[in-house]
């Protein structure tokens, strides 16, 4: 597949809500949930922290690339989605017998991109995936294959929320989205030679988010940030690790 | 109108199905022709009246991977022993390293937490041997028939709600044309869980008899379990062809579709284009159509639209009930049948018609031969899927 030059970055987490205050250490009090700028304070009732992650982290990509919100391609992906939504609907069905008809209609994996596309008004291409320890380089994969057939702009938005109690893992990391803003074709920043290689090695996301999917997402941006040509590591775990060369120019 | 086709059409090489009307293609295909609903009140406890889509047999997993076992991992277990001897074939033909495997579903395996969650309200911990990763995963039907399969390439899940089961098609077709896999297993399994039979009923759109999509009295949705599984390749023999796919948002709410089926209509356009066909080449539509008030009367809109209010349509959902993330390949396999088979089954329960719906949906099985069937899939999130098959070459 042709390389995808990378046009912008965006992140989320609660102690560092944006990619320079993670990178540059800059933490601030962690906060449940980003505000969501630009999006309708009544579309974000009974939407779950995984979504607002990811239309924060969204928000940010389309700002730092230019991107138009309302035209651009979206992948999202998640590994468990909206789990503390999940969790939140059995303890109503449990408590009152019927869930809440707004937290159930939010309650879909593609819940983000479902609100994204009505906040924007972005009726163009959007899918919702889920995979394991691979997730962010499965989901580039979707994405490399859809700008080679369509050309154009795609980001590629990740997010996963604090698993809840009482499930396993949960509080074993924060809630996080990161988003990429892609574009067909070479750049001063590019992604090329995504594969999985059976010998490569394991993304090690640091700390808090050792154990998460969306933490490999970390090592990427810090290699695109800092101009850093060479090959990162995209899976956590799971598989044949999944791999990208980043090459920039300086 | 035939153009040239933006993409390259892609032979399905071979499927699997299983549905309330069977377990097996043979009986599903059967119970298509028969066109009695086999709709019952589920094996479940719920405070209000309801009738569901049950697949007959489901037997548990073998004991080597009874780590997966939930009743969508059932369903995929099912699915693949059919398919058995074909997927074995396609990985020794492109290696399992070239073969993919994508799968569409919404629920996952949500009933096994749900107990799970139950349980531990009641004894302060979660059962023993409870596995969050292998048992509710969305990603985990995928794992699992990777692990039955030996397909070795990418391996990930589509979850866009009712549209899952028909966006796999053009996710697992763009890796083909993109060179990076052969051969994929696509499919979209879904099984029943309170937490989306309360839900529909608490968005108050669920009917307590069998539903009955387009017809003027219909008064809502049915929930079902089931799915297909279908083998896309880059070469070989098969029953079928996928022609195109469209995907399309349509940027309005959460659980309701545009008022004027904009998106739905932007997906049957985009799939046209995608296959270089016009509105006069598709020969039959298997409609999304789930018996709601508002989805029918837009649906149909929408298909006048784009192909015009001749077109056979017909809604198979009152024979299985809405299997949401599989609805899309398990319309996919009725689209297959209706090409090889030389008839469509009837759209039940959809007399007396609607009066506002100005398309021509059969409401009994009628002979038909078919060259080219669309099937429509749309779903939560305004995510909308048209897929377009053809007969083989």
């Amino acid at each position: 597949m042709r390389p995808v030059s990378v046009r912008g970055v965006g992140l989320w987490t609660p102690g560092a809500p944006s990619w320079t205050a993670w990178r540059d250490g800059a933490r601030v009090p962690p906060v449940a949930r980003p505000s969501c700028a630009g999006v309708a304070p009544t579309l974000l009732r009974g939407t779950s922290v995984a979504t607002c992650a990811a239309l924060e982290a969204l928000r940010a990509a389309a700002a730092d690339g230019g991107a138009e919100l309302s035209t651009v391609a979206t992948i999202f992906g998640s590994t468990y989605g909206e789990i503390q939504t999940a969790v939140a609907l059995s303890a109503m069905i449990r408590d009152q017998g019927i869930p809440s008809p707004m937290r159930f209609k939010n309650s879909v994996h593609n819940a983000p991109g479902g609100v994204a596309s009505i906040a924007h008004g972005n009726e163009r291409f959007t899918t919702s995936l889920s995979a394991g320890g691979d997730l962010l380089g499965l989901c580039l994969l979707e994405a490399f294959a859809w700008l080679e057939e369509s050309g154009g702009d795609a980001i590629v938005v990740l997010a996963e929320e604090e698993r809840p109690p009482p499930l396993p893992g949960h509080g074993a990391h924060p809630s996080i989205g990161a988003a990429l803003h892609l574009r067909a074709g070479e750049g001063e920043r590019m992604l090329t030679r995504l594969r999985a290689d059976a010998a490569g090695p394991r993304a090690t996301p640091p700390s808090p988010f050792a154990d998460c999917a969306v933490g490999a997402c970390l090592g990427l941006l810090q290699a695109l940030d800092a101009r850093r040509s060479g090959t990162v590591a995209l899976s956590v775990a799971d598989g044949a690790p999944w791999l990208v060369d980043v090459v920039a120019s300086t | 109108m035939r153009v040239i086709p933006r993409v390259q059409a892609l032979p399905l090489v071979d499927f699997s199905v299983c549905s309330a009307l069977g377990g097996d293609a043979r009986e599903t295909l059967a119970g298509l022709s028969r066109g009695a609903s086999p709709l019952r009140a589920p094996p479940l406890d719920l405070p209000f009246e309801t009738v569901c889509g049950l697949v007959p047999r489901l037997d548990a997993l073998p004991a080597s991977l009874s780590g997966f076992e939930s009743p969508v991992a059932r369903i995929v277990a099912r699915l693949y022993e059919d398919l058995a001897a074909s997927i074995s074939a396609t990985v020794a033909r492109w290696g399992g390293d070239r073969v993919a495997v994508i799968l569409g579903t919404s629920v996952g395996g949500l009933s096994v937490t749900e107990a799970a969650l139950a349980h531990e309200a009641r004894r302060g911990a979660l059962p023993e041997g409870y596995d969050l990763r292998r048992q509710h995963g969305l990603f985990a039907a995928g794992e699992l028939l990777a692990a039955l399969s030996g397909a070795r390439g990418p391996r990930y899940t589509v979850s866009t709600a009712c549209s899952s089961g028909a966006k796999v098609f053009a996710s697992a077709a763009r890796l083909i044309r993109a060179g990076v896999v052969d051969a994929a297993i696509v499919g979209g399994v879904d099984s029943l869980c309170q937490t989306t039979l309360r839900g529909f009923h608490a968005l108050s759109v669920l009917a307590s008899d069998p539903c009955r999509p387009f017809s003027a009295e219909r008064r809502g949705m049915n929930l079902g379990e089931g799915g297909a599984l279908f083998i896309l390749a880059r070469g070989g023999e098969g029953p079928a062809r996928l022609l195109g796919v469209g995907e399309s948002g349509d940027a309005h709410h959460m659980s309701s579709p545009h008022p004027e089926g904009a998106g739905a209509a932007a997906a049957m356009r985009g799939a046209l284009a995608q296959a270089g066909l016009g509105a006069a080449d598709v020969d039959h539509v298997n409609a999304h159509g789930t018996g709601t008030r508002k989805n029918d009367g837009i649906e149909a809109s929408a298909i006048a639209s784009v192909l015009g209010r001749e077109v056979p349509v017909v809604s198979t959902k009152a024979l299985t009930g809405h299997t949401l993330g599989a609805a899309g390949a398990l319309e996919a396999a009725f689209a297959l049948f209706a090409l090889r088979e030389g008839w469509i089954p009837g759209s039940l329960g959809a007399a007396p018609l609607d009066p506002e719906v100005s398309i021509r949906v059969c409401a009994e099985r009628t002979a038909l031969r078919c060259a080219v069937v669309m099937s429509n899939s749309f779903g939560f999130g305004g995510s909308n899927a048209s897929a377009l098959f053809g007969g083989p070459t």
